[in-house]
């Protein structure tokens, strides 16, 4: 009995012990990000003017008679005044929040501010006036790699307040898992703003804009300080540039160009959709042919950095007269006979393309002494967009281009 | 830890000398290894969502070398290594066996550990850095084999070690760190001689 008692006594606490459980506890020190929101009012009253100063980070460039136009991402557009190509001076510079793309028709420049569509009054350029806006066109955009969106009736722009938070949580005491390693976030399209992307143009009295990704508004101009929406088109697929061409309009699309007939500029109608391998491809119309360019390593993906010469004369069927390849083409701009090609880093080509099956043997010059992003040709004068600098180039001997002046840019993002 | 070690010896060194004054008793070296299960659950909640329980059962293997410093009592060291699923612990202790009154062939005995659990043989994920903690264990066992003689050996105890564990981070987190407590039934079949 004793014995038994001894084993019980022994027994009994030991027998307490199996329901023994492993205790596991996970501490974590984690960020919380509370995102920021801006009410409308705050955006709509921050357009304004202010003397000219530096550019920085520019993006799309308007020519308007002596004065050029240059967006600066994400603030505003500089005014220059370009009457002494050699001496261009800053005028003003009018802060828009949340611009990025504009185009400027009868002295009113027309401007995205972030939701919304200005009309500015640019008659005098020292002293640009807003003279009316269109609320709520856009939902959403990108602007360097960060989205905006409009949240019930206010802007998210990306911003977050970070919030430290100790948490502690029961886990299964066997966590060995390695964390993934981060996956690479692209640039978004509307970001790459060093090529001119033009999500604005306009026919006659009527304004088009990339509304959201799928869909082009249409914007009646009757009264021009206050653009009216008339029409709305939707498309299959996600919508990234528009380029105007005569009665035209080339829409580059994630499914490659959609073709529109402008003859009634209030109501385009579709013709054709012709893919031409991603979004990124860039294009320019002259003359009935299409210069289409598509560079490797983009967000878009892909590993070709080619230039392709279609002929659009059919506008159902587009034919490719020939695809030649290059280092790293950007963008592109043609002065028949001329065409002018950036290649980033690698310089500044100028084509002959007289005989469109063979400009690879009628390269007239690489200039790779700048850094060439986007360029537009007027007249005998080119503007080319570069990494320091804003070029503007004399193009009287397309062998060699004579460098009129540069205007200094300040690159923040990249 | 440094305290109780201390106590653990002075209170071993204090029940050895008082056996010492038994004439008849001789000091002797001791053996005694084991091998067996470590036995216990979890509960958690993965994900912070409902609760989950799971068994566990890991090995254990240790050998105790000390001296019989009186008739009962035997006092030590016990290195030993535990195969926890995610640690491989290797525990240094000090340790006694103590004899329970009992009469034949099979006797009940006590016998506690106490020490660190190193993680000097453990390997880990990236990221992770795995480092041991305090392991205690007492618990009692039954031997069958004469008096004075060897003996086959079967007992249960509690096993309690501790661990902290570093751990990489999600996007979010600055820090991220676990501590661990493994509470176990140890049950070991052994040997002593």
């Amino acid at each position: 009995m004793k014995k038994f008692l001894l084993f019980l006594t022994m027994i009994l606490p030991v027998s307490g012990l199996w329901s023994c459980r492993d205790k596991c506890k996970e501490t974590r020190l984690v960020v919380r990000q509370i995102p920021i929101y801006h009410p409308f009012s705050e955006i709509r009253s921050g357009v304004g003017v202010i003397a000219g100063r530096e550019i920085q980070d520019p993006g799309k460039i308007v020519v308007q008679g002596n004065y050029l136009f240059v967006n600066e991402i994400k603030q505003g557009v500089h005014v220059i005044d370009n009457s002494d190509q050699e001496n261009p001076r800053f005028i003003s510079f009018i802060k828009i929040p949340g611009n990025g793309d504009m185009v400027v028709r009868d002295n009113i420049l027309y401007a995205d501010s972030y939701s919304d569509i200005v009309s500015i009054d640019v008659r005098d350029p020292a002293h640009p006036l807003e003279v009316g806006r269109v609320n709520d066109v856009f939902y959403s955009g990108w602007f360097n790699s960060v989205q905006w969106s409009v949240v019930t009736e206010r802007l998210f722009l990306g911003e977050y307040d970070e919030k430290y938070e100790t948490e502690v949580i029961e886990v299964d005491c066997e966590d060995n898992t390695p964390v993934p390693t981060r996956e690479v976030v692209y640039t978004s399209p509307v970001t790459d703003r060093m090529k001119a992307v033009s999500r604005f143009a306009f026919k006659d009295k009527f304004l088009y804009s990339i509304i959201s990704w799928g869909s082009l508004g249409v914007f009646d101009l009757e009264t021009p300080a206050k653009p009216v929406s008339t029409n709305r088109k939707v498309l299959e697929s996600t919508l990234f540039s528009i380029v105007p061409y005569r009665n035209k309009l080339f829409l580059g699309s994630q499914n490659g160009i959609v073709l529109y007939d402008n003859t009634d500029p209030s109501a385009p109608q579709k013709i054709s959709n012709f893919p031409l391998g991603t979004p990124c491809d860039q294009v320019t119309v002259d003359d009935d042919i299409a210069y289409v360019t598509l560079r490797a390593n983009t967000f878009c993906g892909g590993n070709t950095n080619k230039l392709d010469i279609i002929d659009i004369s059919d506008n159902k069927v587009p034919k490719l007269i020939r695809s030649y390849p290059m280092e790293s083409p950007w963008a592109t701009s043609v002065d028949f006979p001329h065409l002018y090609l950036c290649e980033g880093d690698k310089g500044l080509k100028v084509f002959d393309v007289s005989d469109k099956t063979e400009i690879d043997k009628h390269l007239l010059l690489v200039k790779n002494d700048i850094v060439a992003y986007s360029v537009i040709a007027i007249g005998k004068t080119l503007l080319v967009t570069g990494k320091d600098f804003l070029y503007q180039l004399d193009t009287t001997n397309p062998r060699d281009l004579r460098e009129i002046s540069k205007i200094p840019v300040k690159r923040v993002v990249r | 830890m440094k305290i109780f070690l201390s106590l653990l010896l002075l209170t071993t060194l204090s029940l050895g000398l008082a056996s010492a004054q038994d004439a008849v008793f001789k000091k002797k070296f001791i053996n005694h290894t084991e091998v067996g299960a470590l036995l216990g659950r979890v509960k958690y909640a993965p994900g912070g969502s409902d609760e989950k329980v799971d068994s566990k059962v890991s090995m254990s293997a240790q050998t105790f070398n000390g001296i019989q410093l009186s008739p009962r009592l035997g006092a030590g060291v016990t290195i030993g290594a535990d195969w926890y699923k995610t640690a491989l612990i290797t525990p240094i202790a000090a340790g006694i066996r103590y004899d329970l009154p009992s009469r034949g062939n099979a006797r009940f005995f006590a016998l506690a550990d106490v020490g660190y659990g190193f993680t000097w043989l453990h390997q880990d994920s990236d990221g992770f850095d795995t480092k041991g903690g305090l392991m205690t264990s007492p618990g009692i066992g039954i031997r069958t084999g004469k008096p004075g003689g060897s003996s086959f050996t079967i007992s249960v105890t509690y096993r309690r070690q501790e661990a902290f564990i570093k751990k990489p981070v999600f996007y979010n987190q600055i820090e991220r760190h676990e501590d661990r407590v493994y509470n176990r039934i140890a049950v070991k079949l052994g040997i002593s001689f």
